[in-house]
């Protein structure tokens, strides 16, 4: 196959896509050339044979409602998940001033305090954690 | 309402805006991922994906396309990113299948007469490697330019028009296959 025949191949699928206007070159080629006219008829043949894909395209609209439904769980997920590193990081900040205000010698005031913070805190937690699965359906 | 109008609603926070906008084009991206995969389970899953994906990202959307384009470009990547996930054992493993059963095709009667009976076009479909056949499909089915395909796809001019024009020869290739 010479590169001439190869050059014409290439315009007569992009032509029989819509992409090039049909020219005399390609036309007087195909007079011309009973292998590019052979490969033009087959491509016609192509183009009807994959006309013929029959699949079943349909679709319940059910799924963008269900979509919409996972997107508000991960976002209530999310929302949730900053939520609780925001409260682990008050907790800890909590703590972590009471540690500084107990090498200050602050002890008896924030003694029972430390005990409701450490002793309370997991409890609260749990509970926090219980509550939010349950609001969120987990 | 005009899907321009639709996409602004939707782009400042407006969800039944997005609904109706993902209710107007779905379709299209399935009808698309099912050609493209010929599997209505996995078409299903990576239209639901897309959707997630399209509700995600929408103030993103830049508009300079049209919205079931931007769609079925988002469609794409999840495709990829499926296959890429099954390492391609699967498709290899169905390759091998359909060139056997295809070879055991001897008349072209079978394919064009027996019209109840297309799957000789699913499996032709599926002998293109994926990523020639989603150009073909963009093509013959949709009939995007070869540059609406390749922003879609995001990849040169030159390589849409050359993976169509393998996909084309190979096909032939198929049909006289067949013929012999």
């Amino acid at each position: 196959m010479n590169k001439k025949c190869e050059h014409i191949k290439g315009l007569l699928v992009d032509s029989s896509y819509g992409e090039i206007d049909e020219n005399h070159i390609v036309k007087n080629h195909l007079k011309e050339c009973s292998e590019c006219l052979e490969f033009y008829v087959s491509i016609n043949d192509v183009k009807g044979l994959m006309d013929n894909l029959e699949l079943n395209e349909d679709i319940d609209p059910v799924i963008i409602d269900e979509v919409f439904c996972e997107y508000d769980k991960k976002m209530k997920f999310k929302k949730f998940i900053i939520e609780y590193i925001c409260f682990v990081i008050t907790s800890i900040s909590v703590l972590a001033a009471f540690i500084f205000l107990i090498n200050l010698n602050f002890i008896l005031y924030f003694l029972f305090l430390q005990i409701i913070s450490i002793v309370l805190s997991p409890f609260i937690i749990l509970i926090i954690l219980k509550i939010k699965n349950i609001n969120y359906g987990v | 309402m005009k899907e321009d109008i639709l996409i602004n609603k939707a782009k400042k926070g407006d969800k039944k805006s997005l609904e109706k906008l993902l209710y107007n084009n779905y379709k299209i991206v399935y009808g698309y991922l099912i050609k493209l995969c010929l599997d209505e389970d996995i078409a299903k899953d990576i239209t639901q994906e897309t959707m997630l994906k399209a509700i995600k990202n929408i103030k993103k959307f830049n508009g300079r396309s049209k919205f079931s384009t931007w769609l079925i470009s988002i469609a794409s990547n999840k495709y990829k990113d499926d296959i890429k996930k099954k390492k391609n054992t699967d498709f290899l493993n169905i390759n091998d299948n359909i060139v056997s059963s295809i070879n055991d095709v001897k008349t072209p009667e079978k394919i064009f007469l027996d019209k109840e009976d297309f799957s000789i076009v699913k499996k032709a479909l599926l002998l293109l490697p994926y990523e020639k056949r989603k150009v073909f499909i963009l093509k013959h089915y949709y009939s995007y330019s070869y540059e609406e395909i390749s922003n879609i796809l995001n990849c040169p001019l030159g390589t849409v028009r050359s993976r169509l024009h393998y996909c084309i020869k190979k096909l032939r290739e198929v049909m006289e296959g067949d013929y012999e």
